[in-house]
């Protein structure tokens, strides 16, 4: 009969503890890289001086596959309380917004849930402070800081946006014909995730005004969108955070009316 | 083509038709609102409504003045808060020279000479028109200068480069810096405008805020 080592006993029953590597990698979602996805947006806005409504539609092709996934619906206005403020508040309906708890444990399998048919309903406020920066080249610089405090009534998620950024106007017989725009985007999240900044995006923006009431807009953008842990993940005993990124390419048509 | 003090002059024929009649050589001081003043040959005089003006007298208004002149038969003049405006000339020909401010200009059919608003750029108007010319900004070396037209048209010429165009009824133009004209089209801010001149119709005071013309670069969010 052979005796065997007490470390051998030992060794053995790690190697039946841990699970092996290919289990491990299908609770964690993958993202793929050198994604770029498409957005479109078409948007009625009125300028009352005082009051400046408006209403949004948005959709967006994503992810690899370039589906048709994101779809949202924002009405609201815009208030002046002072020249140098506006704030607003508005209503998004939307469809197609993936969460961290969207990650789900089919078992077998793991997958990022269809959340196209689900509707969302989000409230949102808004304070974007902003002032002429006259004392640079050309005079028609503006720098604003758009923030806004977004609560999601699906899963009462809450996160801040905070966007610096800089516009040039460029005005031709005192009327702009194109703004060029710089922003960064930080989405802070409040009540959920488990990192400081959800997600992050430079964002270059140009809008050519076609006429006084028709404006033609090209976005780019790098977003970076952090993943944290889905509650079918944790209970899977898995934590994680992967980061996923994209290029987005937009358009717009942007119709203003001035009663 | 004359030039005095920098201000390029424009003759235009328009209008001429039936014989020249002789035309009222004075102007009435119909309504007068806030601070107004006169000068008549340099020197101050007191204002009062119902006084009669001539050629070479000099209306001023200030912050918060307003004044409405009746020229019998040929034309209504409303001056606006802060303007100065010289009549030079109320024979045959009637000419004012517009150095500040704006002024609404309705040109009655009794006129049969020419009406003449000289600026840096000069307009003129025929019987039937009506319009307002008001400096606008300081953005070049000279101010913008901007028109509007209610009734009838105009004629706007620019004197250096001879370019001129035809603003319709409805229309206006900017005449950016004083010498560069764009194209005739309707400014949403010209809406707002209050062309009242008879007191006796109801409001007169024009509170049209100027700067409505410029784009507010602080204004514009699309997303």
């Amino acid at each position: 009969m052979i005796k065997a080592a007490p470390w051998a006993f030992a060794l053995a029953a790690a190697l039946t503890v841990l699970p092996g590597p290919r289990a491990e990698a299908e609770h964690i979602p993958v993202a793929p890289a050198g994604v770029v996805e498409y957005q479109g947006r078409t948007a009625l806005l009125v300028d009352t001086r005082l009051f400046d409504p408006l209403i949004e539609l948005t959709g967006s092709f994503e992810g690899p596959e370039h589906t048709f996934g994101y779809r949202a619906l924002t009405v609201g206005s815009y208030f002046r309380p002072h020249k140098n403020l506006k704030v607003g508040l508005f209503y998004r309906l939307q469809a197609g917004a993936r969460h961290d708890d969207d990650w789900i444990d089919l078992d077998p399998g793991w997958e990022w849930q269809d959340t196209r048919d689900r509707l969302e309903h989000v409230l949102i406020a808004d304070a974007s402070p902003r002032v002429q920066l006259g004392f640079l080249p050309g005079r028609n610089w503006v720098a604003t800081l758009k923030g806004r405090y977004l609560l999601n009534t699906f899963n009462l998620q809450q996160a801040i946006l905070l966007r610096p950024g800089l516009t040039y106007f460029l005005l031709v017989d005192r009327e702009p014909l194109l703004n060029f725009s710089f922003n960064y985007g930080l989405y802070f999240p409040l009540n959920f995730g488990s990192t400081v900044i959800y997600e992050q995006a430079p964002y270059l923006s140009v809008l050519y005004h076609l006429s006084p009431n028709l404006k033609l807009e090209a976005t780019g953008s790098y977003k970076s969108v952090v993943w944290s842990s889905s509650q079918d993940s944790i209970e899977a005993g898995d934590s994680y955070q992967v980061t996923y990124k994209a290029f987005t390419v937009g358009f717009g048509l942007l119709v203003v009316l001035r009663p | 083509m004359q030039r005095a003090g920098g201000i390029a002059l424009l003759a235009l024929a328009l209008g001429m038709g039936g014989a020249l009649g002789a035309g009222a050589l004075e102007a009435e001081l119909v309504y007068v609102l806030g601070d107004v003043e006169l000068r008549r040959r340099g020197a101050p005089q007191q204002v009062e409504i119902g006084m009669l003006l001539g050629s070479g007298d000099v209306m001023e208004t200030g912050a918060d003045g307003m004044a409405i002149l009746h020229v019998p038969g040929r034309a209504d003049l409303k001056l606006r808060e802060n303007t100065v405006l010289a009549l030079d000339s109320l024979g045959q020909e009637l000419t004012v020279s517009l150095s500040k401010g704006g002024v609404f200009s309705r040109v009655l059919a009794g006129l049969t000479g020419r009406y003449r608003v000289v600026t840096q750029t000069a307009v003129a108007g025929v019987r039937g028109t009506e319009f307002f010319v008001a400096y606008g900004r300081s953005i070049d070396e000279h101010p913008d200068l901007w028109l509007c037209v209610n009734s009838g048209s105009v004629e706007v010429t620019i004197p250096d480069s001879g370019e001129s165009v035809l603003v319709e009824q409805g229309k206006g133009v900017n005449i950016v810096g004083g010498v560069r004209l764009t194209r005739p089209r309707a400014y949403p801010w010209t809406r707002r405008l209050n062309w009242n001149t008879d007191p006796g119709q109801g409001e007169v005071l024009d509170r049209t805020n100027l700067e409505q013309a410029y784009s507010d670069l602080l204004d514009q969010d699309y997303d």
